[in-house]
């Protein structure tokens, strides 16, 4: 019989001959239903959408005509989703280190020490995880010019006070800090994880070898170490930022006059309310373009590091 | 990094850095609450006040419950996570005990489809789902915002990468006893997988409670929004400055989550631990 | 469908459970239930209820269920069509009477013909030809028009005669608008001397300022857009002037009518519709009237704001009872509540000649006879031909903004409104 499994294929005890069709059924019963649906809710659809994404499709309406790239070159040319697409770059360029670095400290600070660790753990990866639009309609509320607490204690400490979400100048912002601000205890947690898995006798060799400073440490063995988490944990929080819609939904509608309009709200509008689902499946091939690209990042950089360390 | 005594001075710095923090985490919460408990006029004051002065909380609780009915949101919620995770369960976890410990042609081909799955963001599969349920008549249903979850390449993913680590002797054990793959499944990973289907199950639990892009469109009929969907409409169809009911609203929706993290705060941290870092 | 029995049980436990949640109300089985879905509910929600109590009071058999109310306009049509997909639709709605179109275009909207030709007397009624105008599409009804605007100035006399104005012989003129704007912000104190609801649904406060002009939105055969012409030009200018001249500030639509409320704001053009949410809003602290809106021309005309009722339920059973309803509340006794509750003109032509109804109410209130005073230069509120109505709503907002907040110079704004609108419109 010919051995058709793979070459990273384990050692199996009691062999089962592969072509009996009695075997095949048995991994048919196990995998059909995962396989179907996969198939059903993934990858047709996925296809559904790049084939859709040439048509002027709209839900609703009676015609569907092949339209070719029109659909692309609209989007090139759409003022909206340019605004778009720089306002998701913004917010991602912000959310994404911010909320790693201040994650990466937290983990440090909080793991150094045992004095109240597990309530600064808990306190922290709360924002992660209530439900967002909850402690969103809260932030707006906080954030109201007149009334919110953050403006009544800028005011007290001498600041004057700022319309939070509808000034132009400041709504995107906003938004990044709420990003931000949800982000933190998960990322801290991500961190915490590598650190603990850093072993004890590292650090003593270190310390042997002459480094002294807990910032010689930290740049000798804990970074090095986290290399591969970090890595992880910026991909996965990029991925996360690039997918903001729940803030900007119900705090601003991408208002005022597009100021904080992001690209999985663009395709919302279009493809759900506006129901133009041919420009709306295109707008969702750019958005998938860079959400594998940053998948693809994670998976190039570790894969380097696993060659070369 | 564990060192147990440090100097008195760096513990004053970590505590004051890390105190200032948690409040930064923790304000909202705490105002949150706070704000469901006063009444109006306190609620529009302009200075600071935490602690009401007199009891608002009767009327906001009970405007918030009545205006929308926010407990059959908060029983749509148990349904539509519990349904989605017992459906992942049954469907996924025998996909991965496949994958890891049962030999057959296209099991590359297969695990390879779920690698490249995992990338898909489902928000980018959302809309040819939605136009087929509509054409179908399967929008406004439980079906509609349990369904498109059932399938979780993320599970599959995870249970194989645990299963794979499970001795094979197990295995050939039961399969000598008679036991067939199928029963394999649930009589001998799954006690064995505990950890991971918990974890697992705590991730998928939060993340649809919390969802709100797929039943935003999936759903528009009252009877059938989530919690997110129950505070947005709240929100958005409300008077705009009905806060005293909104945070009312907003704490009773937190609650079961926050409670449950108290409760079970190790296994949650473990939850995100064990799928973050695979 | 769907055949997992668990599913399907715990669905059956889902709604059997939300059914004794919500007290039973939809399980009732003797009465028909009509469901009614109305927008803009800070001005609606009170009239509703009345309408709803006296209705059920005439018929005991059928119950009025008001489904949350929309927004505005723009969201009761979106709300409207994605219940269509979603097999949601509500027996009867009050949509824009510009964006009727849209449901007959997919046939969404029941005709009428039927039911008024079983109706005796029905111009009797008051439903006279020129209120069935403006839901007659192809020739065939679709829908009872249930209120009507048109565009006014609200004015805070208090300010304006600290300016120095009159409010007996108000400009009617922008340019002697603008004057007394420019004074009003002068006063300081944080007020402000102009604001023209530019933002209001459906564009209509642009329209307003397009068909003064003489302007058009369209050309006659519906293919080209036409609101780049000469009526067009002076609007969009005269919208530049507003923010230059008369000092206009970026304001949301609600914060500008807050700030009239609070008595902040000298001059404030809007939906005749608003004056009863006015009279709560200020409640005696300052002095206001309305005046009527300015109209240079040539040829100048004033859209038609409002809303009409359409049947949306294909089940004859509903029907009749969908039907009953809106007679009622498009009727005389229907129409004098709900002037009374808002500041909408009434459709229909009894109440305003009946001394019973409305006759002697709008003799003790002249604030609603400004609207009335305008009805010779009542035109259709206008709804762009195609799929993309809803989209180029949207996009004319946003190049109206582009002007408000000075990142646009008008014309340039004008042209690229027209070039956007165009590449929408039906090939």
């Amino acid at each position: 019989m010919r051995d058709t499994t793979l070459a990273a294929d384990r050692r199996m005890a009691v062999p089962i001959p592969v072509r009996d069709w009695r075997h095949t059924l048995r991994v048919l019963a196990l995998t059909a239903p995962a396989l179907v649906l996969m198939l059903g809710f993934l990858i047709i659809p996925l296809v559904a959408v790049i084939l859709l994404s040439f048509t002027d499709y709209q839900l609703g309406a009676s015609s569907l005509a092949v339209i070719g790239f029109d659909n692309y070159v609209e989007m090139a040319r759409d003022q909206t989703v340019r605004i778009s697409l720089v306002n998701t770059f913004i917010y991602v360029a912000i959310v994404v280190p911010a909320s790693v670095a201040l994650g990466l400290g937290a983990a440090l600070l909080i793991e150094v020490d045992a004095s109240l660790r597990g309530f600064y753990r808990s306190t922290y990866f709360l924002p992660v995880m209530a439900t967002l639009i909850a402690m969103a309609v809260v932030w707006e509320f906080m954030l109201d010019q007149r009334f919110g607490v953050v403006n009544i204690f800028l005011r007290s400490i001498g600041f004057g006070s700022y319309d939070w979400l509808h000034d132009r100048s400041l709504v995107l912002y906003t938004l990044c800090g709420i990003g931000i601000w949800q982000s933190v205890g998960f990322n801290m947690v991500l961190f915490m994880a590598g650190l603990t898995a850093i072993p004890r006798e590292l650090y003593e060799a270190a310390d042997v070898d002459g480094a002294r400073s807990a910032l010689d440490r930290f740049t000798l063995v804990t970074w090095p170490l986290l290399g591969p988490v970090t890595v992880f944990t910026v991909v996965i929080t990029a991925i996360r930022a690039f997918q903001v819609f729940d803030t900007v939904n119900v705090l601003t509608d991408g208002g005022p006059n597009k100021a904080s309009e992001v690209l999985l709200h663009t395709i919302y509008k279009e493809g759900f309310v506006y129901f133009r689902d041919g420009y709306a499946a295109a707008l969702i091939v750019v958005f998938l373009a860079f959400i594998l690209a940053l998948s693809a990042i994670r998976v190039f950089v570790l894969d380097k590091r696993t060659r070369t360390s | 990094m564990r060192r147990e005594r440090r100097g008195v001075l760096v513990r004053i710095v970590r505590h004051a850095i890390l105190l200032c923090g948690a409040i930064v985490m923790a304000a909202p919460f705490v105002w949150m609450v706070a704000t469901s408990l006063k009444p109006k006029n306190e609620i529009f004051a302009t200075e600071f006040h935490l602690l009401p002065k007199t009891w608002g909380a009767v009327e906001n609780y009970h405007a918030a419950l009545t205006q929308v009915p926010l407990l059959h949101y908060l029983f749509n919620g148990a349904v539509v996570t519990i349904a989605i995770f017992v459906l992942q369960v049954v469907v996924n976890m025998p996909a991965a005990y496949a994958l890891a410990k049962v030999r057959f042609r296209g099991r590359a081909l297969m695990f390879g489809a779920v690698l490249f799955c995992l990338l898909i963001p489902y928000q980018a599969v959302a809309l040819p789902i939605y136009i087929f349920f509509a054409q179908v008549g399967l929008l406004n249903t439980y079906a509609a915002l349990v369904l498109p979850f059932t399938i979780s390449v993320f599970g599959i993913f995870l249970m194989r990468q645990f299963f794979v680590s499970v001795p094979d002797d197990l295995i050939d054990a039961a399969r000598i006893d008679g036991i067939s793959e199928y029963g394999i499944v649930w009589k001998v990973m799954a006690p064995t997988a505990i950890p991971a289907i918990t974890a697992f199950g705590i991730f998928s639990l939060v993340a649809h409670w919390n969802d709100y892009f797929w039943p935003l469109i999936a759903v528009d009929n009252g009877r059938l929004f989530t919690p997110p969907l129950g505070i947005a409409s709240l929100k958005l169809n409300g008077e705009g400055t009905a806060y005293g009911s909104l945070m009312a609203a907003a704490t009773v929706v937190i609650t079961p989550l926050v409670f449950a993290f108290l409760v079970a705060q190790r296994r949650f941290i473990e939850g995100v631990t064990f799928t973050g870092l695979k | 469908m769907l055949k997992v029995s668990s599913l399907r049980k715990s669905a059956m436990l889902a709604v059997a459970a939300a059914g004794m949640l919500c007290g039973g109300q939809a399980l009732a089985q003797t009465k028909t239930t009509v469901t009614v879905q109305y927008p803009l509910g800070f001005i609606f929600d009170k009239v509703f209820v009345q309408l709803k109590d006296e209705f059920e009071k005439q018929n005991p058999d059928i119950t009025v269920s008001y489904l949350p109310a929309t927004k505005e306009y723009e969201d009761a049509a979106q709300t409207a069509l994605r219940q269509a997909i979603t097999k949601q639709l509500p027996d009867v709605a009050l949509q824009a009477i510009n964006l009727q179109r849209l449901f007959v275009d997919r046939g969404i909207a029941v005709e009428l013909s039927p039911f008024i030709a079983k109706e005796k007397d029905w111009k009797g009624q008051g439903f006279s030809d020129s209120m069935m105008a403006l839901s007659r599409f192809g020739g065939k009804q679709y829908g009872l028009a249930f209120a009507a605007s048109t565009p006014i100035i609200y004015i805070n006399e208090d300010l304006v005669r600290k300016a120095g104005g009159d409010p007996d012989r108000f400009p009617t003129t922008w340019d002697g608008i603008f004057a007394l704007s420019k004074k009003i912000g002068a006063l300081g104190g944080d007020n402000v001397g102009l604001y023209h609801s530019w933002q209001i649904t459906g564009n209509w406060m642009w329209q307003a300022l397009v068909f003064s002009y003489g302007g058009r939105m369209m050309d006659e055969a519906e293919k080209n857009v036409a609101f780049n012409g000469e009526g067009g030009k002076h609007a969009i200018d005269l919208l530049g002037r507003m923010v230059r001249e008369g000092g206009m500030p970026d304001l949301a639509q609600e914060a500008a009518r807050n700030t009239f409320f609070a008595g902040k704001l000298g001059i404030w053009t809007e939906s005749t519709s608003l004056l009863r949410v006015a009279d709560d809003g200020v409640a005696g602290k300052f002095k206001w009237r309305t005046v009527p809106f300015p109209v240079p021309g040539p040829n100048a005309k004033l859209p038609t704001g409002g809303a009409a009722a359409m049947m949306f339920t294909k089940d004859p059973a509903r029907q009749v009872a969908a039907w009953k309803f809106m007679k009622f509340i498009t009727g005389p006794t229907g129409a004098t509540l709900m002037v009374k509750g808002t500041g909408y003109m009434p459709p229909n032509s009894l109440p305003a000649n009946d001394p019973a109804m409305l006759k002697s109410y709008y003799e003790t209130r002249p604030n609603y006879l400004t609207s009335l005073s305008q009805q010779p230069y009542m035109t259709a509120w206008y709804a762009f031909p195609g799929e993309n109505n809803l989209k180029i709503i949207a996009v004319i907002k946003d190049r109206l903004q582009s002007v408000v907040d000075k990142s646009a110079e008008p014309q340039a704004a004008l042209s690229a409104m027209a070039a956007d609108v165009q590449k929408l419109l039906p090939k």
